[in-house]
């Protein structure tokens, strides 16, 4: 028994980090009043550079470094249409999460599965640290994990010191409570929902490619639109950083809940499971809007 | 004259120059895309031949490309009419594919009646089930105002597992060992138009759905309501038109729509439901609602367009080795040229009309 | 005296309305500098000019003698300039400290936030605001907010102090206390430009103004030279008569009855507490008060927009309710305080706002069909009716000006003969030609019999207009007076402030009612 909870909470730490990377960066994109609808293109995008950049150099870490970049300058090329151009948010996110599956997909093809048998890279290995990872139970569960997930998990104290004490966050914040006031405050409004955004970005391909470099494979479609789940883990906690930890946590919980039991298919069709995730974040988005509007019935 | 909002069945100069814009918009991606081609050592003229010679070049190709714009008219002329309320059905994949499981229950139940009663049946059955997969985020936004957006795109996941579980288990067809389900009683095909094809009378409900939604947009009452409450919802408010209740039903039926696409793929061209129903044709169909707007010989233009571009990308994986994800690449950077010409033209017309729209700024100052 | 802010010849134009045409300005130090002009004349443009939010297309700004190129509000806060808008620009969810720390953190490189810390301290037990440090903006009173708006340009050093019609959401007393504060910073050597169409507060608080119209500089004059009449002609370029609109002085029988109308939240709070009115036929009701007392809310419950939580309201002896339709079938007419894409849905054809409360009714449709035919008939009928300036009733009505877009509602909402019009903020932000045609069609509806509830912060609208003036303090009616050329307007000031003590008053003592 000791066993199985060893393994569900062990794998729910190596589960949440694309969630909760790419959720993170969303918090600076959602504080700053904007929403990363594109954030799926950007975690394909990721994914697939990051595979390639650890298949030509061995190196997890500029795999990661990669799917940053392509994160990042998708995030940028999203921006500027429609912040310049002024097009609708909605429709450039559906176009560059079409363009970036299209891209992804058609460069799989061509190199990737063209022949029989898969293409693979390092994957990203479980550090063994002396001493605290022979711990019964912590062990496994905390002290044995790849580098990227003590990154992700360390990274969110990071994240809520520069949100709630630093210059950055506080003017991220005044842009997302009220823009032209921010503005008239002497602001630069454009650009600190640009570095937002691009922090959204680079988050986004980085979780992307922590897909990938777990598996040491790059399969299409292979986010299943795992990247607007993280947009909703966000907006549920409201943009809190350790809310959104803490929602991360949860939907790996279940995720690893739901591989435990596919292979023993007590009568649940493995289809049930795998729909788990998207059923429970429709709930936790019901469930948000339903507080919501008890709030505002007490404002 | 034209209102309410915009033209849909009026033609003046300003629609014909954008309607241009999606065939420019095309253009240019083929261009763009023939100059990266060749690093891949992909020829792109013989890419782009083959893809229309199979096309449009055969009997065979025709067939199949009308066969798949049919389903993607259906869904955009759906997705356009969701719109008009000021909403973005994103939910169009899993629709069709509730459609088309609606559709093969309905026809397996009702099979046994004459022709077109069967028919009718199982297109209602589509539609029953394609309009409930849209009631799910539709109800969830309007009575607790949840982000429809997110939600559509997670049903549409689901909708994909649901589908391959009932095929694979309850539905599947006993002796097939291919997991689908199985054939529908032949009562429930549609007829076809040119034997041995895939143009069938989905054909003619695609056209008459246009008919039917431009009018419905334009001349009724409920149309009316739909352009009101799309335009400024507060002011429905006030108005005393019931807002949640129009954007309720005018989501619902865009569920129905794309259906009706779905039930239209079984009832058609497999004859029975299969876990690849859906084909795309909710995104495709999303696609081409967003470059033809509201112009409704646009919409089937580009659905043609586009249909061949799929077709097409199917033969040249296979005979070329070129990926077929050529295709989709070609219908998002579609979308993107043409949305930057709108933009471009916008600035085109402030410069030459001389004014900037005059823009009413009741409040008083112009800041 | 030397001028601390020259501007010269400044244009700017949006598209090929010149908003500023050559304007040239001159502020002289520590003087009260009013710009004065109706709404379209171009003031708020010159002053985002010179804050930086509008960049200009010609002219030059002089500060303290220098040339100052001022591209962003950045460069003007550090030019010393600072502006306070009539919408507050706080951010609602940051305290106090962090609003103000904000504008200094942008200015400053380097801070010292503990003494930055201390300094707003400071400013803030100055202000009375000492314990609402590090409380949420967005619980703050509007009085509140706007000394929070004024603290913030003062740490930022602002030596130049814009405000954009700070009392357009102010009590009269409010409105004092400003002013004491105002004088008190200009005493310190503070320059203030005061951004108003109120003659009154030109001739009491400004020692200079400069007059615009339709984008150009008309005069500049000496306060305490000149009178409304001469400040009048010149904002408007035609002599103003001010006197009171003719009066209705028989009387009629009552029609409107609202009785003890509450609207509670569910956390306890009285928007609207036992609010009891009537209006007779041929009346207009003033209800005067500060925004944010109910006034809304009270106008969208008669309307049947907002459901009240207790009380009752009859039109005629049969109780008024059901929804909006319902009302509006049942002659309830609803000009609102927003106009754009409330009033009308800026986006749709002029036609189809003309018909947005009568589309589904014949002969506009039958059998839930539209009727185009008729429907063109109506709108072309109306528009020529209310000399409304388009091309054609199919554009969209957000290519009407403000005052035009105004008559569509007008147009909508008077045609249908209502019994019961309520009318919120009718000629807010309407040049004086739109704002006499407004006011004239009301008078004219009085004239037929109709009976008017006329909601408006413009205390010199009501009395123009009124028959009888209630006031509206904290949700309640705190009195209700006959309006009379001689009315106390003190007494009405003193009302909309004391609220609630003034009713415990007149129920103790009694006075007019």
């Amino acid at each position: 028994m000791s066993e199985i909870i060893t393994g569900l909470f062990s794998s729910m730490f190596a589960l949440c980090v694309p969630l909760l990377i790419a959720a993170e960066g969303e918090v600076f994109v959602e504080r700053s009043g904007q929403f990363n609808m594109g954030i799926e293109g950007m975690m394909v995008l990721g994914a697939i550079s990051g595979f390639a950049a650890t298949l030509a150099t061995g190196s997890t870490l500029l795999g990661f470094i990669a799917g940053g970049i392509t994160g990042g300058l998708l995030a940028i090329a999203m921006f500027l249409l429609i912040y310049k151009l002024k097009l609708d948010l909605l429709v450039v996110a559906i176009v560059f999460n079409l363009l970036a599956a299209g891209v992804t997909g058609f460069l799989a093809t061509l190199f990737i599965n063209s022949s029989s048998i898969p293409v693979k890279c390092n994957k990203l290995t479980d550090l063994h640290i002396p001493f605290l990872s022979d711990l019964p139970i912590a062990g496994p569960i905390l002290f044995s994990k790849n580098y990227m997930v003590y990154v992700a998990i360390l990274s969110v104290p990071i994240i809520a010191h520069v949100l709630y004490k630093r210059k950055f966050g506080l003017e991220l914040r005044a842009v997302g409570g009220n823009a032209s006031a921010a503005q008239t405050m002497g602001i630069d409004v454009f650009k600190t929902r640009m570095k937002c955004f691009l922090i959204g970005g680079v988050s986004g391909g980085i979780a992307g490619a922590y897909l990938s470099l777990t598996l040491g494979m790059f399969v299409e479609n292979m986010t299943m639109n795992k990247g607007f789940i993280a947009l909703a883990l966000c907006t549920f906690s409201k943009g809190k950083p350790y809310g959104t930890l803490a929602g991360a946590l949860l939907f790996a919980l279940a995720d690893s809940i739901q591989i435990r039991f596919q292979p023993i298919d007590i009568d649940i069709p493995y289809e049930f499971l795998l729909m788990l995730p998207y059923v429970l974040t429709v709930v936790v988005l019901t469930i948000s809007a339903k507080r919501s509007r008890e709030e505002r019935k007490y404002a | 004259m034209s209102f309410p909002r915009l033209n849909f069945l009026t033609i003046d100069r300003d629609n014909i120059t954008k309607s241009l814009f999606p065939v420019v918009g095309l253009l240019l991606s083929f261009i763009v895309c023939g100059a990266i081609l060749p690093f891949f050592n992909i020829n792109p003229f013989s890419t782009y031949a083959s893809i229309f010679g199979r096309a449009f070049g055969t009997m065979n190709g025709l067939s199949e490309t009308i066969g798949a714009a049919v389903p993607s008219v259906i869904v955009a002329i759906g997705i356009v009419f969701v719109i008009r309320v000021g909403i973005f059905n994103l939910g169009a994949e899993g629709q069709v594919m509730f459609g088309a499981l609606g559709a093969q229950i309905a026809a397996v139940a009702f099979g046994s009646a004459p022709a077109p009663v069967a028919i009718l049946l199982t297109l209602l059955g589509g539609m029953a089930f394609g309009a409930f997969w849209a009631f799910i985020p539709a109800i969830l936004r309007v009575t607790l105002k949840v982000n429809e957006i997110v939600v559509c795109i997670m049903l549409n996941q689901v909708a994909i597992y649901a589908i391959g579980f009932l095929v694979r288990k309850p539905l599947k067809d006993p002796n097939d060992f291919n997991a689908q389900a199985v054939i529908i009683p032949e009562n429930a095909w549609m007829p076809q138009f040119i034997e041995n094809t895939k143009i069938h009378f989905g054909l003619a409900i695609a056209l008459a759905l246009i008919v039917f939604i431009a009018w419905v947009i334009k001349r009724t009452v409920f149309g009316f309501r739909v352009n009101v409450v799309g335009a400024s919802e507060r002011t429905a408010v006030y108005a005393g038109i019931p807002a949640w209740r129009t954007i309720l039903l005018t989501f619902v039926i865009g569920g129905a729509i794309s259906g009706i696409a779905g039930a239209n793929e079984v009832m058609g061209i497999a004859h029975r439901l299969q876990a690849t129903v859906s084909g795309n044709y909710g995104w495709t169909g999303i696609t081409v609602a967003m470059i033809a707007k509201n112009n409704p010989f646009m919409l089937i233009i580009v659905s043609v367009l586009y249909s061949a571009l799929q077709v097409g990308g199917l033969v040249i994986q296979i005979t070329q080795h070129v990926p077929m994800e050529l295709a989709n690449i070609v219908q998002a950077m579609t979308v993107l040229f043409v949305l930057s010409s709108d933009f471009l033209y916008g600035k085109y017309r402030q410069r030459i009309d001389g004014h900037a729209g005059q823009s009413a700024k009741p409040k008083g100052e112009l800041v | 005296m030397s001028n601390i802010l020259e501007l010269r010849n400044i244009s700017k134009s949006f598209g090929t309305v010149r908003a500023n045409d050559a304007i040239s300005m001159s502020v002289a130090k520590g003087h009260t500098h009013a710009l004065l002009g109706e709404n379209g004349s171009g003031k708020t443009t010159l002053m985002n000019i010179l804050f930086g939010l509008v960049k200009r297309d010609a002219g030059e700004i002089f500060i303290g003698g220098e040339v100052a190129e001022i591209d962003s509000p950045l460069d003007a806060i550090r030019r010393g300039v600072g502006m306070i808008h009539q919408e507050f620009m706080l951010i609602p969810e940051l305290t106090v400290a962090e609003n103000i720390l904000v504008g200094v953190l942008e200015k400053e490189k380097n801070i010292d936030i503990k003494a930055e810390r201390k300094r707003e301290e400071e400013l803030a037990a100055e202000f009375g605001l000492a314990d609402k440090l590090n409380v949420a903006v967005c619980r703050l009173s509007v009085g509140e907010q706007q000394k929070v708006e004024i603290i913030k340009t003062f740490r930022q050093g602002a030596k130049i102090i814009v405000l954009d019609e700070p009392t357009s959401m102010l009590t009269p007393q409010e409105s004092d206390y400003l002013f004491e504060l105002l004088n008190n910073l200009t005493i310190a050597g503070a320059t203030i430009i005061l951004i108003t169409h109120k003659l009154e507060e030109v001739l009491r608080y400004s020692d200079d103004v400069t007059v615009l119209r339709q984008g150009k500089a008309i005069a500049s004059l000496e306060s305490k030279n000149t009178d409304k009449y001469e400040l009048a002609e010149k904002m408007t370029g035609r002599e103003i008569l001010f006197e009171l609109k003719e009066k209705n002085t028989k009387p009629r029988a009552k029609r409107v009855s609202i009785n003890r109308l509450s609207l509670t939240t569910r956390s306890g709070r009285h928007i609207l507490k036992d609010v009891t009115l009537d209006i007779r036929e041929g009346e207009i009701l003033g209800i005067a008060g500060v925004d944010g007392n109910g006034q809304n809310e009270l106008a969208e419950i008669l309307a049947g927009v907002r459901k009240a939580t207790g009380g009752s309201y009859e039109i005629d002896g049969v109780p008024a309710d059901g929804g909006a339709r319902k009302l509006s079938e049942s002659g309830v007419s609803y000009i609102p305080g927003e106009r754009i894409d409330v009033g009308c849905a800026s986006s749709l054809a002029i036609a189809s706002n003309l018909i947005l409360k009568n589309y589904d009714m014949a002969p506009h449709s039958k059998h839930g069909i539209l009727n185009e035919g008729a429907i063109k008939k109506t709108s072309d009928k109306l528009v020529s009716e209310y000399q409304v300036k388009t091309p054609s009733t199919g554009i969209p009505v957000s290519s009407l000006s403000g005052g035009n877009y105004q008559k569509i509602i007008l147009a909508r909402e008077l045609s249908s003969n209502p019994r019961f019009l309520i009318s919120v903020q009718p000629t807010r932000g309407l040049d004086i030609g739109a704002v006499e045609y407004v006011q004239n069609r009301l008078l004219e509806a009085r004239e037929s019999g109709v009976s008017i509830l006329l909601i408006s912060t413009e205390l010199d609208e009501i009395l123009a207009l009124s028959d009888r003036i209630a006031v509206l303090g904290s949700g309640q009616i705190v009195g209700i007076l006959e309006n009379s050329p001689n009315i106390n307007i003190a007494e009405i000031g003193l009302m909309m402030t004391g609220g609630v003590q003034h009713l415990e008053r007149i129920e103790a003592g009694g006075t007019s009612i």
